[in-house]
């Protein structure tokens, strides 16, 4: 986990490196400057969540020496192998965007699909 | 079939994602063919343009959105669990949600040629305001915009799975600095992923409102601007070189340090050389804009010539971890040397584009042409051709035929060179991309005859493959779990892997798990 | 090199030196790793011999990363050197020129829109200039965007509806020379093509004093 707090941390400082270069070399070409910009930002806000995240995480893939014996029993979490809503929700995502291009009949009910699918796959992962 | 439409296991998606990349590769290359067909004469009429526009603009969003792109997602969904150790992706549901985004996004780009009008034909840069100009009733250029976005969302959210799973889910002992290559360069382009494709999903909305919203964002005439079109465009389009690329990158270390029997030459090199191009790629996007004479070109081609520096590094690590090795050429091993000498090629000609003099030349030939082919084609299609043949006994429990392999490879070896090196000499001579015709100028007869001569034997080496899987499957001899004496966890676990991964999880303690314990391995030392 | 890239103009001239650089250095490079990659395939195929198992080597790696770097900080001054003059504008250029590209054609327009020219599709228009004279181009595009591409120069410039570009062309030897768009921009794009014709400089005044009459 430390490596990716590290990770975070220096994608922001390098993206701050190319932002500050690219104004010093083009800021009359607002365009990029600002795109580097939300970039930055957005690695920013990443590694600052990782920075406190990291405080309270507890990963068994960080301990050098841990072995498989030492984590038996261990609480893995549940995983599903099967839901029929991601599926549903990929294809009213298609119908939502064919909608609001040709028909707003459309457009609305598939919006109506696209938060039902959330709803569901909203519970069901509260389920386990 | 129902178990699969609903299927949340990592190997199934996995499965399906690889599956739906191949059936449009094979598409794709029908498409290329015709454009070799139609290009191998000149001044010939068989294609018209308003089609032979619409075949280009197919086969370079198929190759790069349905392609190349997804086939290195698909195999990490398939791979990165296995090899950290985990017993799936940390997001099952998102990840079933991100295939399907893809899948029907391909199959509504290609819709379009069912419309009246066709489909979408401005070339896969989809430049405005050309874009927003309609030819026929412009469903099909919708449908097309629609499948980027939708295949634009699809990658990002498996982007952030990938980044969560590698954060998380490592086996005890399986710490960072000890994952394979593979996976560091996964995390690579899934933070390069998160970082462009954003831009990507704007731009393709801006197009979108211009067209029906009554937006002007890329009209002059309204104040809006063409230029911003390339710079939202390019601010995606250059690191989706890389998201094509870092995979491919990982492919090819594990093949090579596993036919080299040794361990991989520099792995911390590799590592930082991964991030460097990723870091270096967000700086570089105006490169293909040199020659529109509204952005600072000497800023842009300083840092393109700088990622020549990582990539070298990487070079000297794949040689580096042939050197005393004890090398079997198999055919996933020949298919990663091809990489090797093709990519070489593709990045030397890459540092020639990053200079704008010579750009002035070359943008928008076909000199570009055969650039972007020996990096892609050359470079990542070789490579997607040796993970087929790698992991296909991890996959299906089935050995892929090495002698049919081997012909494989050569007739496709061979066969791409023939097609894409005359190209260079095209562009030079003034070949234009993306033209239906040209005049009987120059050499450009020849040099195009030549170039459709190789695509039938580039297309013969490919069809081989498939020929493979259906003889290999009809022998079906059952494989050990470890066939090529590999060393990371994925060939630890039966081949294919139970449900949940691992039915025993050997203790890891280096980056060679399987070397330090030789009773889990199947076969080899 | 002659025969593969000839440039017309002294700013062609100026960026062959760029090509001709650049070429002889990816050779070496390529004829390098190709080098090393084929003596690991022969030297070190499969054996009954143990691989060795070393996993790096620190200064052959950094000396790797330097030689590199050095070679691109070389290309990229080597650029520079012909990369400003070109794109330098002269500020009393002798000759102006507007370009105006559109669907499907060119538009010429000299001495101040005077004479005027006008090309299709299946009649692609002709461009006079001046040997031996700084000729600066107006480009711009009145519909989507479009190339002015003279590959005979080693030049384009694209053009771009909504702003001009300008640059300069001081042609260095007489002739006629296929040109086109290179710039994807629809259905003809592939026809839309120009011919630039290189003309002794008394002709070209003949040509501007007539008002177009006397073609040179
Ligand atoms: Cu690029
Ligand atoms: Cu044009």
């Amino acid at each position: 986990m430390k490596t990716f707090v590290g990770l975070f941390l220096s994608s922001t400082a390098f993206g701050a490196v190319i932002l500050v270069a690219y104004w010093f070399v083009a800021h009359e070409e607002t365009t990029g400057s600002v795109l580097l910009a939300i970039m930055t930002a957005a690695l920013a806000f990443a590694a600052v969540y990782a920075v406190i995240a990291e405080r309270h995480a507890h990963i068994d893939g960080d301990g050098q020496d841990l072995t498989p014996e030492d984590v038996k029993g261990e609480d893995l979490g549940v995983y599903t192998t099967h839901s029929p809503y991601p599926i549903l929700l990929a294809l009213s995502c298609l119908f939502m965007l064919l909608g609001v291009l040709y028909s707003p009949i459309l457009a609305f009910a598939a919006v109506v699909a696209v938060l039902l699918c959330l709803w569901r796959l909203g519970a069901e992962s509260a389920r386990v | 079939m129902i178990t699969w439409l609903t299927a949340t296991d990592h190997k199934k998606i996995g499965i399906m994602y690889i599956i739906t990349t191949m059936v449009f590769f094979v598409i794709a290359g029908i498409l290329a063919l015709m454009i070799r067909a139609q290009l191998a004469t000149p001044d010939n009429d068989l294609i018209p343009s308003h089609l032979y526009n619409q075949i280009f603009t197919l086969h370079g969003t198929a190759m790069i959105f349905f392609v190349i792109a997804p086939f290195g997602l698909g195999l990490a969904n398939y791979l990165v669990p296995l090899q950290i150790g985990a017993p799936d992706m940390a997001f099952p549901r998102l990840n079933a949600t991100s295939l399907w985004l893809f899948v029907i996004a391909g199959i509504i780009t290609f819709l379009g040629l069912a419309t009246y009008g066709g489909a979408a034909a401005y070339g896969w840069t989809n430049y405005a305001p050309l874009s927003e100009i309609s030819e026929g009733t412009g469903v099909g250029a919708d449908f097309w915009l629609i499948g980027i976005l939708l295949a634009s969302v699809s990658t990002i959210l498996t982007a952030i799975n990938i980044t969560t799973t590698t954060f998380l889910l490592r086996a005890p002992g399986m710490t960072m600095w000890r994952v394979p290559i593979f996976v560091w360069e996964m995390i690579a382009t899934a933070i390069l992923i998160l970082m462009a494709f954003p831009s990507l999903t704007a731009v393709t909305l801006m197009v979108l409102i211009d067209r029906h919203l009554g937006g002007h964002f890329f009209d002059p005439a309204f104040g809006g601007n063409p230029i911003l079109y390339q710079h939202l465009f390019w601010f995606f389009g250059h690191p989706e070189v890389y998201v094509m690329v870092l995979p491919y990158f990982g492919i090819v270390t594990e093949v090579i340090a596993t036919f080299a029997r040794k361990p991989v030459f520099g792995y911390v090199g590799l590592v930082i050389s991964a991030f460097a191009i990723a870091g270096l790629s967000i700086g570089v996007w105006a490169h293909h804009m040199f020659t529109t004479g509204a952005v600072s070109n000497p800023f842009f081609s300083a840092v393109s010539f700088l990622i020549a520096v990582p990539t070298g590094v990487k070079f000297v690590n794949w040689i580096g971890t042939m050197w005393k090795g004890s090398i079997e050429l198999s055919t996933a091993m020949l298919f990663a040397v091809g990489f090797l000498f093709n990519f070489l090629l593709g990045g030397i000609t890459g540092v020639m584009v990053a200079s704008p003099p010579i750009d002035y030349q070359v943008h928008d030939s076909y000199f570009v042409v055969n650039h972007f082919h020996y990096t892609l084609g050359g470079g990542s299609m070789f490579a997607m051709f040796a993970a087929l043949f790698f992991w296909f006994p991890k996959i299906f429990g089935v050995k892929l035929s090495e002698r049919l392999g081997k012909w494989c490879f050569w007739f496709m070896f061979v066969g791409f060179n023939i097609t894409f090196i005359p190209m260079a000499f095209m562009g030079l001579e003034g070949m234009a991309r993306r033209v239906y015709t040209y005049p009987n100028v120059e050499h450009l007869a020849l040099l195009n005859g030549i170039a459709s001569f190789g695509g039938v034997i580039l297309a013969i080496g490919v069809a081989l493959f498939f020929v493979n899987i259906l003889v290999s499957a009809f022998a079906h001899v059952p494989v050990p779990a470890n066939p090529w004496g590999g060393y990371s966890l994925e060939w630890a676990t039966s081949s294919p892997p139970p449900e949940f991964n691992f039915e025993t999880m050997p203790p890891i303690n280096s980056r060679r798990p399987l070397w330090d314990a030789p009773s889990t391995q199947g076969s080899g030392p | 090199m002659h025969w593969l890239i000839h440039p017309a103009t002294s700013q062609g001239a100026l960026m062959q030196q760029t090509w001709i650089v650049s070429l002889v250095a990816g050779l070496l490079v390529a004829l390098y790793v190709y080098g090393a990659i084929i003596w690991c395939l022969i030297r070190y195929r499969r054996r009954e011999s143990e691989p060795a198992s070393f996993t790096g080597n620190k200064p052959l790696e950094i000396t790797y990363a330097i030689i590199p770097l050095i070679i691109v900080i070389g290309l990229f001054l080597v650029t520079m050197h012909s990369e400003l003059p070109v794109d330098r504008v002269s500020a009393h250029p002798e000759n102006r020129i507007d370009v105006t590209a559109f669907r499907w054609s060119w538009r010429f327009g000299y001495n101040g829109d005077r004479i005027v020219t006008f090309g299709t599709p299946a009649q692609p228009p002709t461009l006079y200039l001046p040997l031996g004279r700084t000729t600066e181009i107006d480009l711009t595009s009145s519909d989507v965007n479009h190339s002015f591409w003279v590959p005979a120069f080693l030049f384009k410039r694209d053009a771009i509806p909504g702003m001009t570009n300008r640059f300069d062309l001081t042609p260095t030897r007489t002739g006629t020379f296929l040109s086109r768009c290179a710039q994807f921009c629809g259905v003809d794009h592939a026809l839309m093509t120009f011919i630039v014709k290189v003309v002794p400089a008394a002709a070209y005044d003949r040509f501007i004093a007539s008002n177009g009459v006397a073609k040179p």
